[in-house]
Formats: C-alpha cells, structure tokens, sequence
C-alpha cells in the first residue's frame, strides 16, 4: 500500500511550475515507476545498461482523481513489444484500498542505444 | 444539461513564463523520480545522438494537464494521452495550443487536442483530452 504523500504531490505540483494548493498532478503516478522493484523490472527488460528509454506514447484513463494522504496500491506490468527496434510497454492501474481502480495508464518505450550509430 | 463547447474551438495559447531549462528538468526528475540521464546528463544524451538534454515526455504531458486547467478549470478529465513526436532539447521556450477536436453531445464530454511545441518548430507533442464539462443548473 503507498500513500499519496500530500508534500510529494505539492513538490510534484511545484516542478511542473504549477502552485496551485491542493492539486495533485494527473501524471503523479508516475513517480510510482521509480519504486526499486518497478525500476528493476523496466531496467532489465530494457537492458538499460546498454541502452536508454526513450518516451514514445503515454496515456492516462482518470476513473476517480487521486487525493493527498489517500492509500493506493500500484500494479504495473511491463513487457517487451517488439525487438527492433526495441520497445517495451508499461501499463499500470491506481486503486483504492477497496481495490477500486482510480487510474489507469499505459506507457510506450523504445529503447535507443547509449552511442548513436555514425 | 452540459455546457459544451463547439467543435472547433480554438483556445488562447498558452505559453510558459520561462523556458524550460536543465534547472527546471532537474526539479522534475527529482519530484518524479524520473532520473534517467537521457533529461539530466548532457554528455549521455550527446553520446545518443541528441544536442543536448531532452525534456521528459511525461513532464510535457503534465503541462498539458496545466493547460487544460488554464482553459477548463471546473472540467473533469476523464483521459489523457499524448505522443512525443520530436524531443524538446533545453532550453525550450513551449506554447500550448487547443482546439476542440470533438464533441459528444451524448456523453456530454468533449476532446481537446493540444500541440507543444517551440515556435517555428514541428510539434514536439500532440495530446488528446477527454473532458466533462460540470452540468448546469445542479
């Protein structure tokens, strides 16, 4: 279960320049991927020691707006779309404690290599 | 009854106050835990090929989402998706456009497309948001 930190959504609000009271970014989210075993996943499947995600697509279906201080579970599942060029997709849903779906989104990565080609 | 608007309707610009630069791409990765070094590392992102550090896409999806609260600030978002069809290299000084691309009366929902991009620039990213305007008279 993770909890909505109200501090991390203002500093999430306050990098998209925005300081408007209260507001918890659509995209917040995404600060979910950065979780160590979601991290691990995405790293491995991408094989980002030799290559780097590159954002292609992104899409969020918004059931119910997330809330500060609210308890969520995130469950993501990421797998490879196709090999060449590489590419990868992260799809993911927000759910309440009750296990009521808030968001739901969907990620598309293509994986370049760390040295550009000549 | 919805208050929705005609299909076509463009809305103002909307531009950032400041470019975009590697400071402010820095806060974000910090926010979002968005670390990779494609954003925040120049000598990694020359290595791949681009001129520079790229702005995160996401990022630019959440500037959308500021737009739309610029345009429509009582509307429910109901869905948001964009492609990143060019990267924004920092600095970059961005504008928002809107226009109403759609409108489902039966629904009572509508969808905006917005462009970002850098003027005189291909779009870097076109979005499509699906938007409730709040009922009148409730």
């Amino acid at each position: 279960m993770l909890i909505l930190g109200a501090d991390e959504a203002a500093a999430f609000a306050d990098a998209l320049g925005s300081q408007r009271p209260g507001w918890v970014p659509l995209i917040f989210p995404a600060r979910w991927l950065a979780l160590p075993a979601i991290r691990a996943a995405v790293a491995e499947l991408a094989d980002l020691a030799n290559g780097l995600a590159l954002h292609e697509t992104q899409s969020f279906e918004i059931d119910a707006p997330l809330l500060p201080n609210a308890a969520y579970t995130f469950t993501a599942t990421i797998r490879r779309l196709s090999e060449n060029p590489p590419r990868l997709i992260v799809q993911a849903v927000v759910a309440t404690a009750d296990g009521i779906a808030c968001v739901r989104f969907q990620a598309g990565l293509r994986i370049v290599p760390r040295t550009a080609p000549p | 009854m919805t208050n929705l608007p005609a299909t076509g309707t463009a809305l103002p610009a909307w531009a950032l106050h400041t470019p975009i630069d590697a400071a402010w791409v820095r806060r974000y990765a910090a926010a979002s835990g968005d670390d990779n070094p494609l954003h925040v590392d120049p000598a990694i992102a020359r290595a791949a090929g681009f001129s520079g550090p790229i702005v995160p896409g996401m990022m630019l999806l959440g500037l959308c989402e500021r737009a739309i609260r610029a345009w429509y600030p009582d509307a429910e978002i109901q869905r948001l998706a964009g492609r990143f069809l060019q990267p924004v290299v920092t600095p970059a000084a961005l504008t928002l456009t809107g226009r109403v691309a759609l409108v489902n009366a039966m629904e009572g929902t509508f969808i905006l497309r917005i462009v970002v991009g850098a003027p005189n620039a291909p779009p870097a990213c076109m979005a499509d948001a699906t938007l409730r305007p709040p009922q009148i008279g409730t």
